[in-house]
């Protein structure tokens, strides 16, 4: 008797086993749930990041004109503009610049995912 | 002795509770690895891409613009240049041939040369990437002589085009964004930084 009731765990024992055992697969469950979720970020950010560039690089050739805005696929919306540099004092004040600003937002976020801006100088100077 | 015998009817219902715990335990560990297959089969779709156009960046950005034969032919489904010395070919290489081409069958092949005063190769990199999306196609902006500015489809000009694109489209439909290279422009920029070599402080 006194031997059989000691073999084996009492039902206690095996509540608190399940509680521990939950609460750890619970943790990894999160961590996996974070990597995968960190992983889409990053392909997203690169993506975004090689839009600009890529908008960038048509608008400093083609300059066609500014402001303007589009959609790419069915992720992607992206707006261009001008905004004015402040004048830089060592040169003289005919050379002034401009800068091209692109902002590439995903369809379901209102934050751009990447911003980019290049700086150029201004028409006519 | 007969109270030992069996569970109790409260044992039965935590026993039956925890079975229920450990069950919706499992179910969440088969959705999630469900989860997870789909976007690892997305991630490789995606990744390969990103591979692909940062290579392609990379060489056609750090390009000289000198061509040490024929010059720039690019069509449709490709395009190769040769050029003398580049940002990349120091100090070995005296001139680097670029191949690119897409095939029927949806890869995409970069074929890089380098060639030092001897004719000797010095320099030799072959990446075929598998398909990972659908019609892709090659587009160039220049001025033709006697033309405006335009996109080209084809351009056999001893000058390189100011902007080469590239466009395709994903397995599930979806356009994937343009890339869009200016050719040579980390070699002109480095021959202003060459101009002036401390920024003005």
């Amino acid at each position: 008797m006194k031997s059989n009731a000691k073999s084996g765990f009492t039902l206690l024992e095996m509540m608190i086993s399940f509680v521990i055992l939950s609460i750890a697969v619970t943790s990894i469950y999160q961590s996996l749930t974070t990597g995968l979720t960190t992983a889409h970020t990053r392909l997203q950010r690169y993506e975004a990041t090689e839009i600009a560039i890529s908008l960038i690089a048509e608008f400093e050739v083609i300059r066609s004109p500014l402001p303007a805005s589009g959609e790419m696929g069915n992720t992607w919306r992206w707006e261009a503009r001008i905004e004015p540099v402040a004048p830089v004092e060592m040169l003289p004040p005919t050379i002034s610049f401009q800068q091209i600003k692109v902002d590439v937002y995903s369809l379901k976020s209102p934050d751009p995912i990447a911003t980019l801006s290049r700086i150029l100088p201004a028409e006519g100077s | 002795m007969n109270r030992k015998a069996g569970l109790s009817y409260l044992e039965l219902l935590i026993v039956l509770m925890l079975l229920a715990i450990t069950a919706t335990l499992i179910g969440g560990a088969f959705d999630f690895a469900r989860q997870a297959k789909t976007r690892a089969i997305a991630f490789e779709a995606q990744e390969t891409p990103i591979i692909l156009r940062g290579l392609l960046r990379g060489w056609v950005e750090n390009m000289s613009p000198v061509a040490s034969d024929n010059g720039f032919r690019g069509s449709v489904d490709g395009f190769s240049f040769s050029f003398a010395g580049g940002l990349r070919a120091k100090p070995l290489a005296k001139s680097i041939e670029i191949h690119f081409a897409l095939s029927e069958t949806n890869a995409a092949l970069i074929e890089i040369n380098g060639k030092d005063e001897t004719g000797t190769e010095v320099l030799h990199d072959t990446r075929i990437f598998a398909p990972a999306f659908l019609s892709p196609s090659l587009s160039y902006y220049g001025k033709k002589s006697g033309e405006a500015p335009r996109w080209h489809e084809t351009w056999e000009e001893p000058r390189l085009p100011r902007l080469i694109r590239f466009q395709a489209t994903r397995p599930n439909g979806n356009p994937m964004p343009p890339l869009v290279i200016r050719p040579a422009v980390a070699y002109h920029q480095s021959l202003i930084s060459a101009l002036f070599p401390s920024p003005p402080t």
